[in-house]
């Protein structure tokens, strides 16, 4: 429950920050605070639930670690990104990659496939109960089977 | 300035992966067992030492238990000296889980505390 309230602050903090604050923002401007915005995300919401969990003095179950685990996959797929389109480009290291249509690659793939993996990988591990829960081979189904279903 | 933010970011995630692999190091690092135990009402310690003593754990550990909840110092949880603070958390921890997934499932899912109970036994 308090892995869910949190990510449901946050997922609504980051709908607004989405809709009503990068829109008005330069496009070049918006790239650069896009990823990085994304990857703070990806690190304060661990930060957070371990802080709640403290606070109410509730142990750290699987599920936490299965969150560290994706968040820091999350933070990772962004930071990559910010370096992509602000720093130097990481397929041919030249320039940076700003243009969707001309210049999106591999990696661009897999972090729109990867985000969105992590993110209902997630609310499937905490809403799955009894038999399924826990099980290390279910789980690692569970994720590669969702990676299968989003890059099709 | 980009650079030193990459660096930032990347040691992040390099904690967040440490940290979910020794998970159990945080747990101790910010103290959730002394709090848990400081929380707990009891009637949910008594819950807890009966579901352990119809598990054969040993009147010694069962006071063990008891008594951490009225330590005042959040520094470590041993009460007997010879009860590894770590396996006295893990017990406490194994038993609510079984009783948890048990008013869940109605499964008996001992298996999980039986290795707990093992080196409890070994005491």
């Amino acid at each position: 429950m308090i892995i869910s309230g949190v990510m449901i602050a946050c997922l609504a903090i980051a709908d607004v920050i989405q809709n009503y604050v990068f829109p008005n923002i330069e496009y070049e401007t918006r790239i650069y605070f896009w990823y990085l915005t994304w990857a703070a995300f990806s690190i304060i919401q661990p930060a957070l639930i371990t802080l709640v969990h403290w606070y109410f003095g509730v142990f750290l179950s699987s599920s936490v670690r299965a969150l560290f685990i994706l968040m820091a996959i999350n933070a990772f797929l962004n930071v990559l990104l910010f370096i992509d389109r602000n720093i130097i480009a990481l397929n041919d290291f030249n320039g940076v990659n700003l243009n969707p249509r001309t210049e999106a690659w591999l990696l661009w793939d897999i972090y729109s496939v990867g985000i969105n993996v992590n993110i209902w990988f997630l609310i499937f591990m905490l809403f799955s109960k009894g038999f399924f829960k826990d099980r290390l081979i279910w789980i690692l189904l569970s994720y590669l089977f969702c990676w299968f279903v989003f890059w099709l | 300035m980009d650079f030193i933010i990459v660096f930032v970011l990347l040691v992040c995630v390099l904690a967040l992966v440490v940290f979910s692999y020794r998970f159990y190091m945080l747990e101790e690092k910010i103290k959730i067992p002394q709090r848990h135990l400081e929380r707990m009402t009891e009637e949910s310690i008594n819950k807890l030492c009966d579901v352990l003593k119809d598990k054969g754990v040993s009147e010694e550990l069962l006071i063990s238990v008891r008594e951490s909840r009225n330590l005042t110092s959040a520094s470590n949880l041993v009460v007997n000296s010879d009860v590894p603070s770590r396996t006295l958390v893990d017990l406490i921890r194994g038993a609510e889980e079984l009783i948890q997934r048990q008013e869940e499932t109605g499964e008996d899912l001992s298996v999980a505390i039986s290795m707990l109970l093992s080196q409890a036994r070994a005491l």
